[in-house]
């Protein structure tokens, strides 16, 4: 039996050490196309575009950026699915785009037909108002909402959107959802006051450090790094969560060596906070949060099959 | 002109926009009611349709009616054949000389790898560039000459050096969608 173990062990070292050499061996056959999910000029804009600098600076990949938006990253999807899967074409969305997005709207895709690279950053995803309402807590906010007051509600996303929906029903009250483009739309909308309350995504972090807005929950499953005491989406009776992250992924059935090259590269940029890249995600997202190889195909599958489980609770 | 845009405006409407957008005019999602990705191509093609049907009945009353002349017909058949054949010079010639390349010395050389890479990035847009600009003057004066074709090659040159060399991450025609 012992013969047995150590033989496998022995097998299992030679296969990770054989991948590892193949994926230091591997360089890309042409530039490679980065698609970008995201506005131009924004912070997961920016993210991506200095990860590829970096990488280029490093290992003397070429990268060429494209902007490819729109439909929650479902643009993107259908686009880079069709691309040559030899690692000569990349894109940058978040989690939910795999997830509830290609759920939701029955696009005719799954996150089979897509190789995950790696995770770089999660959301600090809270439910956030103004300092100046006057609710210190999240049970202040549905006082408030329970003694009549209408509570106008920003989401950037339908899942998000179905979210807020639920929990209003778990804490027996109903908001008053207004969809709006983007976090930014969303802290905006809640500076000017057209909206009481609302998710952000990690932009609120300055106004929550100067103490003008406060997280009165966190959408994600753990407390959030800068409010540790505001209850999370479980604490409040909701059963699903905005925990998300950004992902590279690329066309089904990339080769092992090219995937692992890519994945190793991409986590060894996002992981140094010395580098443009690395300091950028510290800042605006957290820290890294880097989930690749298996672990990644696990999480692609599980948020879109969690993503119909949502859409049958959030229809009900 | 106005039967034209009326044709037009049916085939977008009941062809084009169908078969492009996914969610329809207005678009339900999860309680809230939302503009669908039809609507904003739907609404162009109304207007369209609002021309082309004023069209009709005022401009065909209207006095002083330019009249259609096969010469002119020719003209613009021209010029629409000399952009269409242009643009399909443009798209095929880089990798057209690749297989010429690659049969001529057995190599294995693919153009989408080497869309980033001088000279061979250069050969698609050089040629369409070229064949759509000298062929566009040529058909202006009537006549094909030398000195069409050697400012054709220097405008194309320019646009080059403007558009592509002092710029990392910007690909010329038709390498983006290749």
């Amino acid at each position: 039996m012992k013969k047995i173990f150590k033989a496998g062990i022995a097998a299992l070292s030679v296969a990770v050490m054989a991948t590892s050499s193949m994926a230091a061996d591997w360089t890309p056959p042409g530039p490679i196309k980065l698609m970008i999910g995201f506005k131009a000029g924004g912070g997961a804009d920016t993210q991506a575009r200095l990860i590829a600098e970096e990488l280029e600076a490093r290992l003397g990949w070429k990268f060429i950026p494209e902007q490819v938006t729109g439909k929650g990253g479902l643009n993107l999807a259908n686009a880079l699915k069709d691309q040559p899967n030899d690692g000569t074409a990349i894109g940058l969305v978040v989690t939910e785009t795999l997830g509830y997005n290609m759920a939701a709207a029955n696009a005719g895709m799954t996150p089979k037909d897509f190789t995950g690279l790696t995770t770089t950053a999660g959301f600090q995803m809270g439910v956030v108002a103004r300092t100046d309402k006057g609710w210190k807590t999240f049970d202040d906010m549905i006082a408030a909402a329970k003694g009549g007051q209408e509570i106008r509600f920003g989401a950037m996303s339908p899942k998000l959107a179905d979210l807020a929906y639920l929990l209003g029903k778990a804490q027996g009250v109903e908001f008053n959802i207004v969809s709006v483009k983007g976090g930014k739309g969303v802290m905006n909308g809640v500076n000017a006051g057209d909206l009481d309350v609302g998710f952000m995504a990690g932009i609120q972090a300055k106004g929550v450090a100067a103490g003008d807005l406060v997280n009165l929950a966190s959408a994600l499953s753990e407390p959030l790094v800068q409010s540790p005491v505001a209850p999370t989406f479980g604490d409040l009776g909701v059963e699903f969560t905005a925990d998300g992250y950004f992902v590279f992924v690329g066309p089904a059935g990339m080769p092992d060596d090219a995937r692992e090259a890519l994945s190793q590269a991409i986590i060894a940029v996002v992981s140094d906070e010395g580098t443009k890249a690395g300091g950028l995600i510290n800042k605006a997202f957290g820290g890294e949060t880097t989930i690749s190889g298996d672990d990644l195909t696990k999480l692609m599958a599980s948020d879109y099959a969690n993503a119909e489980t949502l859409l049958v609770a959030a229809s009900e | 002109m106005g039967l034209l845009t009326l044709a037009f405006a049916a085939v977008a409407l009941f062809a084009w926009i169908p078969l492009d957008t996914q969610t329809g005019i207005i678009e339900k999602v999860r309680r809230q009611v939302a503009i669908g990705d039809a609507l904003a191509p739907s609404v162009a093609a109304g207007f369209l349709i609002l021309g082309g049907g004023l069209l009709v009945p005022v401009e065909r009353n209207a006095e002083h009616q330019p009249r259609v002349s096969l010469r002119g017909l020719g003209f613009t058949a021209g010029l629409l054949a000399i952009i269409c054949i242009s643009f399909v010079a443009m798209r095929y010639s880089g990798p057209l000389v690749i297989w010429i390349v690659n049969s001529a010395q057995g190599g294995d050389l693919e153009y989408r790898l080497l869309r980033d890479t001088a000279p061979w990035k250069y050969i698609g847009f050089f040629i369409g560039g070229t064949l759509l600009i000298s062929c566009a003057i040529s058909l202006v004066e009537g006549q094909v000459s030398r000195k069409a074709l050697f400012f054709s090659v220097l405008a194309v040159a320019a646009m080059i050096i403007i558009y592509d060399v002092p710029f990392d991450d910007l690909l010329l025609p038709p390498n983006g969608d290749v």
